[in-house]
């Protein structure tokens, strides 16, 4: 732990030595841009940190599940039960349901437990994925209280037909296809994505419950997995704009026992379709957007203890169906003003419900974005206001501002209050659903300094490989305060023998989020890094009974700190990556008493690309999972895989010269 | 007068760089340590001295573990099995029972048996390839019952052997087992059923309807057996306190249970078998001799959550445990027969049973 400190302030104090010695303070870095047709998740976001997970790594990662890349990318803590299992967010000291995850702007959290397994979102169907950090429920509602993460599908520019195909191999036993089609035209284009996994998932681990530590070799976790999503973009003249998609995907998992568990088969089953489209008009000063999408979910979780006895099958199924109208209209003296109405309704049955139950929202949302001093200043006000028959919801509202204070600092402050409505599982699960849940309410308040390159910009445009050091490309700071009352959790009630979710917890959290990049370039060879830390503090402040010790204690699977660097060298036609991170101290009892070590792991990777006929791509890669071979669990009693290595190839065809 | 300039951060920037600030809070954060607490020796355990308790721990987090409490010194010792071990215990400690020397510790999502001697906490065997087991009993000198969540039956134990050797089969969920005589009783849970079985040829004699939930049995001064029937969330009778007959098999007595949602769990008896314990909203206290119609309450919660239940066969003290919030260490407290709190001390995650020595 203390040489990983050192190594890490001595990488610091290496690159950061004489940061601003030549900085020339002629070129500009820009405010979020004046766009009136961007995506909402990108317009409205004034005043709070967001992070761009950037698309080489999306590349070098396509292969692996979206657990994999925040993990490695971000300070985000993912609850990992083993790979292809499992997989939570828990970002600012939130619960795994405060984290909103959209696909398009269209949350994918089921409505049934409110979270969102990220196993199953596969790096390969997403063109990007960003991170908002701090509440956003006056952008996107409920759920939303510690973060935001996107995963995106972008419109397609290129022109012609490109065809991708990959074939991906690891030690584990897995063997994943994937396929890219595209064509784009003036005015339509399409893309269709397929990806198919077969893995035994046969992972050496440590079991650490056993004297002498032995190595053993995970037989319960085999995976197999495909899906497909399809896009269609239609332009109708100048003005309108139709994007179409659906993206179904079925998944079989053999559950992995934890690691006192003798003996089980237990094993899941989820299938998922989803269906959105979205139209845009645009008009000289005004935009409008439809959306709708239709999200359908279906998991079979069967438990059973040895072949031969006893077999428990628990199904459930959810549906939604969400309508969305928004208009913006761009008002004279820089004044950007946005208004619409989302509904959303959500029917879901299981075997633990007593019969299916559904709930109807009707959110209506407004912002204004005004830059009174324009380029330098910026300021946003939203607020949003949901409606359900049974549920009062608080008012959301948000305020944030963006001010340029010199060439090359952006400083960014936001407020705002966060809900999370209660799952329908708190509400209806038998025995113990408590219908009499109010929704998780609370303020969150962030301050963020960002600085970048002034060079960076400009040299991204002419982009004439000049030898150039940039140790701080560019660098954040992001402080945050957020408190939250009536936090659900579930507690037992008569002797334990039945568990309700009560509205009891209160939890403040604060920490600090900081990121600095930079690169180094020299004729055929390029070094880039990236080293992010987050520390968050998140602690109980109200005894739940008499005898509670949780109080003024940080919530258990939240470490305190997580750490880590992304490195990417590239010469010629090589490329070279290697991401190292260091996670903290996990509580594992809310009195603090008792911890999962933390822990290190590092992966490396080498790219081979090469082309043809000037337009066809060939790429070799070779990557190795935890190459320390390192012990640790993220979850208690759930051991991560031992080193284990992967090989894939791809081969990229187009039609016309990119 | 010092002169502050006002040009930040613009003129502070050049003075200092923004990584060094970052890397010096990371050091001024994350190197900070928590220390481990000290743990208690390893105590000396002797018969007549204590009291083990089985700490349950979390569903499939493998965090159960053994204390013991020194009643002399006061002391608690925790985390036993691994110290004397160097080993995990297990997934959900269920139970406990010490037969001639030897402990018996049942892990239920471990599907396993540790035996170990009760003095030095040192595994003598293993008893493996048990489905979801509860409750140990020894029924002659060589065979031992253990009741089942999810097996559909009762398990036969070859105590010599340490195997299992045979089952006994019972439709659902077997709970609690008594050798009351030469009969062994069995409660179903969701059948709310009394089984009663001859352990000398193994064999389902006879069953008697019970009531809903059908968890714990004890034996009164008289020798009659009082089985708590606590209620089940999904079953609307009422909870009740039945007394048994053992030879004729006849119930003497029901006692009806206040049922306004409340299930009760956990069943004792005082060291002269007058007074039963039984824990709801509450700890409660009924005697047998008909001094009180019903059930009153001994010691009222006030905000805890009562989870293990038992009263010291030497002493007649009640030991109680709190869980908390189920994920944190677990209060036990020592009440006077009276109900009069003596003391209150930290066990582990979940203590859930406690076993006199």
């Amino acid at each position: 732990m203390m040489r990983n400190c050192l190594v890490m302030m001595g990488f610091v104090l290496f690159f950061g030595g004489n940061v601003f010695a030549h900085a020339p303070a002629d070129t500009l870095i820009t405010l979020e841009e004046f766009d009136i047709s961007a995506p909402r998740y990108r317009e409205l976001s004034t005043g709070f940190s967001t992070r761009r997970i950037d698309t080489m790594a999306l590349k070098e990662l396509s292969h692996h599940d979206l657990s994999f890349l925040l993990n490695r990318h971000s300070g985000m803590f993912i609850k990992s039960y083993g790979p292809g299992v499992l997989a939570t967010t828990s970002m600012r000291g939130g619960s795994a349901g405060q984290t909103a995850i959209l696909w398009n702007g269209i949350s994918l959290q089921n409505p049934m437990h409110n979270q969102s397994d990220l196993a199953l979102l596969p790096v390969f169907f997403a063109d990007e994925v960003s991170i908002q950090y701090g509440g956003g429920s006056a952008l996107w509602g409920s759920g939303a209280m510690g973060g935001t993460v996107s995963f995106n599908n972008e419109r397609l520019i290129d022109e012609g037909l490109q065809m991708q195909a990959g074939l991906i191999t690891s030690g584990i036993g897995e063997f994943t296809q994937t396929l890219r089609a595209q064509w784009a035209g003036e005015n339509f284009s399409t893309r269709l994505r397929l990806l198919h996994r077969d893995s035994e998932n046969r992972y050496r681990f440590i079991n650490t419950s056993l004297e002498g530590r032995p190595e053993m070799t995970q037989e319960h976790a085999a995976l197999d997995q495909w899906g497909l999503l399809h896009e269609m973009f239609f332009r109708f003249g100048n003005r309108h704009l139709l994007d179409l998609r659906w993206w179904y995907q079925e998944n079989a998992r053999n559950i992995p026992p934890a690691l006192q568990q003798t003996h089980t088969g237990a094993r899941q089953e989820d299938e998922a379709l989803r269906i959105s489209a979205q139209w845009q008009s645009n008009f000289n000063r005004t935009v409008f957007f439809w959306r709708g999408a239709l999200l359908e979910e279906k998991l079979l979780y069967r438990y059973s203890l040895n072949q031969d006895s006893l077999n428990q099958d628990s199904r459930s199924r959810s549906g939604s169906i969400i309508q969305e109208v928004e208009a913006r209209w761009q008002l004279p003296a820089s004044l950007l003003f946005t208004a619409g109405a989302n509904f959303e309704g959500v029917r879901a049955r299981s075997d633990e419900y007593a019969q299916s139950q559904s709930r109807n929202t009707l959110a209506l949302f407004a912002s204004a974005r005004w830059e009174p001093l324009p380029g330098k200043l910026q300021l946003k006000l939203n607020g949003r206001q949901a409606f359900q028959e049974n549920q009062d919801i608080p008012f959301a509202p948000s305020i944030g501002v963006s001010w340029k204070a010199l060439s090359s600092i952006i400083l960014k402050a936001n407020t705002g209050r966060n809900y999370r409505l209660p799952s329908l599982n708190d509400l209806y699960w038998v025995p113990g659903g408590n219908p009499e849940l109010k929704p998780e309410d609370g303020w969150s308040q962030d301050f963020s300094f960002n600085y970048e390159h002034p060079r960076q910009k400009t040299s991204a445009a002419t982009q004439n490989h000049d030898n150039r050091f940039l140790p701080v490309k560019s660098a954040s700071i992001t402080a945050f305060h957020r408190q939250i009352s009536d936090w659900i959790i579930w507690l037992p009630r008569n002797g334990g023998m039945v568990w309700t979710p009560e509205n009891v917890m209160q939890v403040r959290s604060y920490g600090l989020e900081s990121m600095v990049e930079g690169s180094w370039s020299m004729d055929d060879f390029s070094l880039q890094y990236s080293l992010w830390w987050d520390h968050i503090i998140s602690k109980n402040t109200k005894a739940k009974s008499p005898n509670d010790a949780s109080e003024g204690k940080q919530l258990i699977y939240v470490p305190r700190n997580k750490a880590g660097i992304n490195l990417r060298i590239t010469l010629n036609r090589f490329s070279l990556y290697y991401h190292h991170q260091h996670t903290g101290k996990r509580y594992t009892s809310s009195d603090n008493s008792n911890w999962l070590e933390p822990y290190f792991t590092g992966d490396a990777g080498i790219n081979w690309n090469t082309g043809f006929h000037n337009r066809h791509g060939l790429n070799l890669f070779a990557n190795v999972v935890n190459i320390w071979n390192r012990q640790y669990q993220e979850m208690a009693g759930r051991p991560m895989p031992l080193r284990f290595f992967q090989a894939g190839i791809n081969f990229e065809f187009n039609s016309i010269n990119p | 007068m010092k002169k502050y300039t006002t040009e930040f951060p613009g003129r502070l920037m050049h003075s200092f760089s923004l990584p060094v600030l970052i890397a010096s809070l990371f050091l001024l954060f994350s190197c900070a340590k928590d220390e481990a607490e000290p743990e208690n020796d390893f105590p000396e355990i002797k018969k007549g001295e204590g009291v083990f308790i089985v700490n349950e721990g979390n569903f499939q987090w493998g965090n159960s573990s053994l204390s013991f409490y020194h009643r002399e010194s006061n002391t608690m010792y925790n985390g036993l099995f691994k110290k004397a071990n160097g080993e995990d215990l297990g997934d959900i400690f269920q139970s406990m029972h010490i037969h001639q020397d030897h402990a018996y510790l049942v892990l239920n999502n471990s599907g396993k048996i540790e035996v170990i001697d009760p003095e030095s906490c040192l595994r003598t065997g293993t008893i493996s390839g048990l489905v979801s087991p509860r409750y140990f009993l020894p029924v002659n000198d060589q065979e031992a019952y253990v009741s089942d969540l999810y097996g559909n039956h009762l398990a036969i134990v070859d105590l010599e052997k340490q195997e299992v050797s045979g089952e006994i089969p019972i439709n659902g969920w077997s709970e609690a087992l008594l050798l009351a005589g030469n009969k062994v009783l069995a409660t179903g849970m969701e059948s709310g059923y009394v089984y009663v079985i001859d352990p000398a040829n193994h064999s389902l004699t006879d069953s008697i309807h019970a009531g809903p939930g059908p968890s714990a049995m004890v034996k009164d001064k008289n020798g009659h057996v009082w089985v708590l029937c606590g209620g089940m969330y999904d079953v609307e009778e009422e909870p009740l306190l039945l007394q048994l007959d053992v030879e004729s098999l006849e119930v003497l007595q029901t006692i009806a249970l206040p049922g306004d949602q409340t299930l009760y769990s956990r069943l004792s008896v005082s060291p002269d078998g007058k007074t039963l314990y039984f824990s709801g909203q509450g700890i409660y206290a009924f005697s047998i001799n008909g001094s009180s119609p019903e059930p009153e309450i001994l010691i009222s919660p006030e905000g805890q959550v009562f989870y293990g239940l038992k009263a010291d066969p030497h002493t007649g003290e009640i030991f109680v445990s709190d869980a908390v919030d189920f994920v944190q260490k677990g209060k036990v407290m020592r009440y006077t027969p009276e109900g009069s709190l003596i003391d209150h001390m930290e066990a582990m995650i979940i203590p859930g049973d406690f076993i006199f020595y």
